[in-house]
């Protein structure tokens, strides 16, 4: 039996899941030190990992990290820099190279997300950036348990973030008929390993269950069956229905015989890719023990390249 | 750590070399793919220099997924080298990348061609082109990015999740980055000198890498051919600064790598140095070699042969490794090309300069050091004889 991998801490800042709520006020959520050149998808995806972490008690007035060399990055993004590329394109083209501004040039690199939460909240283990399309948040939070079970850290910031500006909606609306909207948010969830855990007395509830990835139609049906195995599904977290493609592999799904309650986010919050998988795990990992009970399911991808991926949530007996 | 984990199948495009083998004698020569640039605008061009592949037909008719087709190229030569090209199973690929298909981004904004979103990372292209490939992971992970997903790959092969994993890095240059990187150098770079006193900064390069990792077990039961071992790879971050590599970390970067290989820092004989030619880099890294392997720092080889193949960004870790297997098989040492005077950091080190060396490597330490302060050290050993 591999190492049990928690989520110890959970949270999102995605504005179309509260719509009443005031725009995020950056400075007054992070303080304006080192903010002044981030980019938006940076500075939501702080706002998520610094709630996140507090929520699992790691981050307090009184403390910082407690074990830099212990705590991992993943953040599962696609959209990140396209406004940087964008914009740096216009100006070279616009104005020559003297255009440019020296100070894009750490925006450039997509890994500015990840190695800003990196900077921010001193981590120091594994930093990675996993852009892999519309099933990467899922594959993040796969990677983080790896991570852990590897002992290449002991905690993982598992963060999904996207963001919609006028260069995105341009490229994921397209042709595509299907198309949503980009979604723009961010969401983080903390990993941890159990004997970490243990050992600063916390028991959390949720932890990481079996995951599965169908490559095309042909294994739907066993990636399904592989899942509810374990027992009852009571939540059910699906990639974007609004596309045939979708809904045609998620057909797969009504062999197991389950009927669990059914949650679309992209419905509310947009074209989500790599945000999705992350945000599913934050949001049930508030329901998982609570409205639900035991176990939840999280599945992204299917689409536009992505591997159909899921994950299960539980709360161990 | 262990010895079961086996490199079976290589390959790798580069601005000197169609091929592996056709780049590790160009790299050998010391042939540089140092050349104006061709696809870009004039007016985008301070320095007007790269080592671009030459590949688009007229040179200044750009097109998109070039990074996408070299990628697709590596993955199956690698397969073909190991044996595998015939096979009916499906593994995973990891891919590293520090731009992605962020070229074809730029083509489609300011030059209106298609593009459609599985075009910004690498998955399409890949289980199109390659029978053999299973999910597709794109790191973007600036430029250590491909040494991260060996990384990974290594704990996938431990984990026993799978027998065989497809790793590879890709990078075609932008105009953005290009730019970007130019602003930065303190002067208008005419060629990438790793270690010397007057390099001028960081000039991009362009190709792909792949390999595949195996476990020993797997490999012998199928008779495959071994080009090398994986003896570790060891990962952190700097968390210190976006841009500006920290001495203590990337140590510790080397320090892991040897941890987990299960070495001591005097059994290396060869370094495949990260050497990108800027006043940062290069003084950290001999900086760090320096604390990291004390009196024995200069008892082994170092050469950066990113003076003749540019920065390929996130392929490159990868490039590093696939060479220093090359160097182990063909008993040669690539000169780093450019580099006359030391910078005085570097004076302790045995610099491979003005041509190969002669010499029988076993084991080697390949650096990868990426934006962010991502630090990626492998650790790769020759087959036994």
């Amino acid at each position: 039996m591999s190492r049990r991998v928690w989520v110890a801490g959970a949270s999102q800042v995605c504005p179309a899941l509260t719509p009443d709520a005031e725009p995020v006020d950056f400075k007054a959520e992070l303080g304006r030190k080192g903010l002044r050149y981030k980019d938006e998808a940076t500075k939501l995806a702080l706002c998520a990992t610094r709630d996140a972490l507090e929520a699992a008690g790691l981050w307090t007035a009184a403390a910082d990290n407690p074990d830099p060399d212990g705590l991992a990055v993943i953040v599962a993004s696609n959209t990140g820099n396209i406004d940087t590329i964008c914009k740096c394109m216009d100006e070279l083209r616009d104005e020559g190279h003297r255009g440019l501004s020296p100070l894009d040039l750490p925006n450039a690199s997509s890994n500015i997300i990840s190695s800003s939460i990196a900077i921010r909240f001193g981590a120091r283990s594994v930093n990675l950036l996993v852009s892999s399309g519309s099933a990467s948040g899922i594959d993040a939070l796969v990677w983080g348990a790896r991570l852990i079970r590897a002992r290449r850290a002991r905690r993982v910031l598992v963060v999904g973030v996207e963001v919609r500006n006028r260069y995105t909606e341009r490229l994921l609306g397209g042709d595509d008929a299907a198309a949503l909207p980009p979604a723009h948010g961010a969401a983080c969830v903390v990993l941890e390993d159990d004997e970490v855990a243990q050992a600063r007395s916390v028991r959390p509830r949720v932890a990481l269950g079996t995951h599965a990835v169908s490559l095309d139609e042909r294994s739907d049906l066993a990636h399904f069956a592989s899942l509810a195995d374990g027992g009852r599904i009571q939540g059910w977290w699906t990639p974007p229905r609004a596309r045939p493609e979708v809904r045609r592999r998620l057909e797969a799904f009504e062999a197991t015989g389950q009927t669990p309650e059914i949650v679309d986010l992209s419905a509310r919050i947009g074209e989500p890719l790599g945000l999705l998988g992350v945000l599913q795990a934050a949001a049930a990992t508030h329901s998982v023990g609570d409205v639900w009970q035991t176990r939840a399911l999280l599945t992204a991808g299917g689409y536009w390249s992505g591997a159909l991926t899921s994950l299960l949530l539980e709360e161990p007996a | 750590m262990s010895r079961d984990q086996v490199i079976t199948g290589t390959a790798m495009r580069t601005a000197v070399g169609r091929t592996r083998d056709e780049t590790f004698e160009a790299l050998c020569r010391g042939h540089s793919g140092l050349a104006p640039l061709v696809a870009f605008p004039e007016a985008s061009l301070k320095s007007r220099h790269g080592y671009e592949i030459l590949d688009r037909e007229p040179p200044d008719h750009d097109r998109t997924g070039r990074a996408s087709e070299w990628l697709v190229e590596v993955i199956s030569a690698a397969l073909g080298d190991a044996g595998l090209d015939g096979a009916s199973e499906q593994w995973p690929v990891l891919v590293g990348t520090g731009l992605r298909e962020s070229r074809s981004v730029e083509l489609w904004w300011r030059e209106g061609f298609a593009l459609v979103p599985a075009q910004t990372d690498f998955a399409g292209a890949v289980r199109a082109g390659v029978r053999q490939a299973g999910q597709v992971h794109t790191f973007t992970n600036a430029c250590s990015a491909s040494s991260f997903a060996l990384g990974l790959a290594e704990d996938i092969l431990a984990s026993g999740e799978s027998e065989i994993v497809i790793v590879a890095g890709a990078d075609a240059i932008t105009e953005t980055m290009h730019g970007l990187a130019d602003r930065a150098n303190p002067a208008t770079s005419s060629a990438l000198r790793p270690f010397d006193t007057d390099r001028q900064g960081v000039l991009l390069g362009e190709g792909a890498a792949a390999l595949v990792l195996e476990s020993r077990a797997h490999a012998e039961r199928r008779g495959a051919r071994v080009r090398g071992v994986l003896r570790g790879v060891g990962l952190n971050c700097d968390a210190g600064h976006e841009t500006a590599p920290d001495r203590e970390q990337v140590g510790r970067a080397m320090r892991m790598s040897h941890e987990r290989a299960g070495i001591r820092a005097e059994e290396i004989d060869l370094v495949l140095a990260h050497g990108t030619g800027t006043a940062l880099n290069d003084d950290n890294e001999a900086n760090a070699l320096s604390d990291v392997f004390g009196e024995h720092v200069g008892h082994f080889l170092v050469t950066a042969t990113k003076s003749m193949t540019g920065h390929t960004s996130g392929a490159s870790g990868l490039m590093g490794v696939i060479t220093a297997l090359a160097c182990f098989e063909h008993r040669r040492v690539p000169p780093t090309v450019g580099l006359d005077n030391p910078l005085a950091a570097a004076r302790n080190l045995d610099l491979v300069t003005e041509s190969a060396r002669q010499c029988a490597p076993r084991l080697a330490q390949v650096d990868a050091f990426g934006f962010g302060g991502v630090n990626a050290v492998a650790i790769v050993e020759a087959p036994k004889p």
